[in-house]
């Protein structure tokens, strides 16, 4: 075990303090507007703190880490500096419309542009999406700070994940994710000072990486094909249904918007520090698997105490994210689909199916979540799945204003879908295609060929807001 | 609803317009460390400005508990903008 009895005491008042939180917002939940959106009354700060520790989780602070051991530098240079301009028009023009709509979730969006099957399909692979094992995954990996097994140290973060959010809905989920962002922020952060004198800087980064020059090249290390499919993952949270929720929750689009512009800045000086803590990692445990070597890292340096820090911010992120996703897919399950299905279900009701929604999802991630030797694997290959189906249609329903058809809707989602399948089952051999790029392209041609095959049914308030 | 519409224009001269530029200029200045290989950059000013960031955005939302928890604007909603 890497942790002592101080640090454990610390990270237990903390596990204590979480559940209390969950408790006490569980009092406030009256309906799903309170639960689901917390009143749409977050603040900046707080929508900040609920925007950067959701987007993070276990795959953006751990999978970062591994990646910049694999692929060096250009991890930031080319996907994390790419990735956020990319995001900038979903802060400026995207999200801000988003949230002077009534509706609240993205099946409604795919309902009101493309009618209730599309909705119904959408929901399902949303569903999926919102599973997030990649996040469980990770936890597996900090299961060395207590020497327990990836399995084990999955089902306790989960069982706390599930108090948080079944207890508390968004208002309790945001307040944690405010804790938990400045934990995971300062705490990971305040490793690399001291490990950045350790290995010497630069000129002891190209020492100890002299056999592998390309990643301290900030255009090497990855390649085309690997650097396209992840700028283009990138702009997968166009079709996130976290983002949207969060975006919602503010109390202004105003305050939506610059929350997320403050994001950027953020997030794009802490990529840096995870990347180069994965350059160091690399430099220091070359033979270790790199997130196993960035755990060994930090709490075989920090002092007693301060280690407790470090593990409730990378843990607490997994939690956070946990907590957003399962309570948007949750919300999908009642709302969108037994909802739709059914017709007319009472208020009491759908909170209720929405909190048996996050244990069921909670079930699912942890069966699959240790069949990936990453965490940044397993994130790729659901969130290729969930972009390559959602991606054109939903994107669309946003900002073209011309004529859309559930035919437009059913044949991007099927056509991406079932490309990536089938690319990922049968990979090519003449050349390296990641699915998800002959995906996307295929998936627009034909959501543009369905939009001309039947009649519209946008309604009109959907019209008035885009 | 023509509130909330006018909360969708961009001052482009004012704050928004602020963070976006400042995320180019924070690129380039990354950029730079890289290239010259500067340690000082990379190794204390971008992670202790990360570090005191965090801590004074966590310092603003604990004084807006602060002040919903006093019982004198316990009628008014949370509406603090940047």
């Amino acid at each position: 075990m890497l942790l002592s009895g101080i640090d454990n005491i610390i990270i237990l008042i903390f596990v204590i303090f979480i559940v209390y939180v969950g408790y006490h917002f569980s009092k406030a939940v009256k309906d799903m507007e309170s639960f689901y959106l917390g009143n749409r009354s977050l603040p900046w700060s707080l929508t900040v703190g609920a925007l950067v520790a959701t987007w993070y989780g276990g795959v953006g602070t751990i999978g970062t880490v591994e990646y910049a051991a694999m692929y060096g530098l250009s991890i930031w240079a080319i996907w994390c500096v790419t990735a956020h301009i990319g995001r900038m028009p979903l802060a400026l023009w995207v999200g801000p419309r988003i949230h002077v709509r009534t509706d609240v979730t993205v099946p409604d969006l795919l309902d009101g542009v493309y009618g209730k099957g599309v909705a119904l399909v959408g929901a399902f692979l949303m569903l999926i999406y919102c599973t997030q094992f990649s996040q469980i995954t990770a936890m597996g990996e900090i299961g060395i700070a207590w020497g327990i097994k990836p399995f084990t140290a999955g089902a306790i973060l989960i069982v706390i994940v599930i108090i948080v959010a079944v207890l508390g809905g968004l208002m309790g989920v945001a307040v944690t994710d405010m804790v938990f962002f400045w934990c995971m922020c300062f705490g990971l952060t305040m490793v690399l000072p001291n490990q950045w004198t350790s290995v010497g800087g630069w000129v002891g980064l190209q020492h100890s990486l002299s056999a592998t020059p390309e990643l301290l090249d900030p255009l090497g290390g990855l390649t085309f094909m690997k650097g396209l499919m992840l700028c283009v993952l990138a702009f997968g949270v166009y079709a996130d249904p976290t983002f949207y929720q969060r975006f919602s929750a503010a109390d202004s689009p105003k305050s939506g918007r610059r929350a997320m512009l403050s994001c950027f800045l953020l997030w794009i000086c802490f990529d840096i520090v995870l990347t180069v803590t994965g350059l160091i990692v690399k430099a220091k445990y070359p033979e270790m698997a790199p997130g196993e070597g960035y755990i060994k890292l930090v709490l075989t340096t920090l002092p007693v105490g301060v280690r407790a820090l470090f593990i409730i911010g990378l843990a607490g992120s997994i939690v956070s994210a946990l907590d957003g996703y399962y309570l948007s897919g949750a919300a999908t399950l009642a709302n969108d689909i037994y909802g739709r299905i059914k017709g007319d279900v009472s208020q009491k009701e759908l909170v209720l199916l929405t909190r048996v929604g996050i244990v069921l999802l909670a079930v699912i991630g942890l069966s699959v979540a240790f069949k990936f030797p990453t965490a940044q694997d397993a994130f790729i290959f659901v969130a290729s799945i969930w972009m390559a189906a959602g991606f054109v249609p939903i994107v669309g329903a946003l900002l073209y204003k011309g004529k859309k058809t559930p035919m437009g809707g059913y044949l991007s989602m099927f056509v991406g879908a079932g490309i990536f399948a089938y690319f990922k089952i049968f990979p090519l051999h003449v050349f390296t295609l990641e699915p998800l790029i002959a995906a996307l392209p295929l998936s627009l041609l034909a959501w543009i060929i369905g939009n001309h095959i039947g009649k519209s049914v946008e309604r009109n308030e959907i019209r008035e807001v885009m | 609803m023509s509130k909330q519409k006018d909360g969708l224009e961009i001052s482009w001269i004012g704050l928004d317009g602020l963070l976006v530029a400042s995320y180019f200029v924070i690129v380039g200045i990354i950029f730079y460390a890289i290239l010259n290989h500067n340690d000082f950059i990379i190794g204390k000013l971008i992670p202790y400005g990360i570090m005191i960031a965090v801590t004074l955005i966590f310092i603003n939302y604990l004084s807006i508990v602060f002040k919903f928890a006093k019982p004198k604007n316990n009628n008014n909603k949370i509406n603090k903008n940047v």
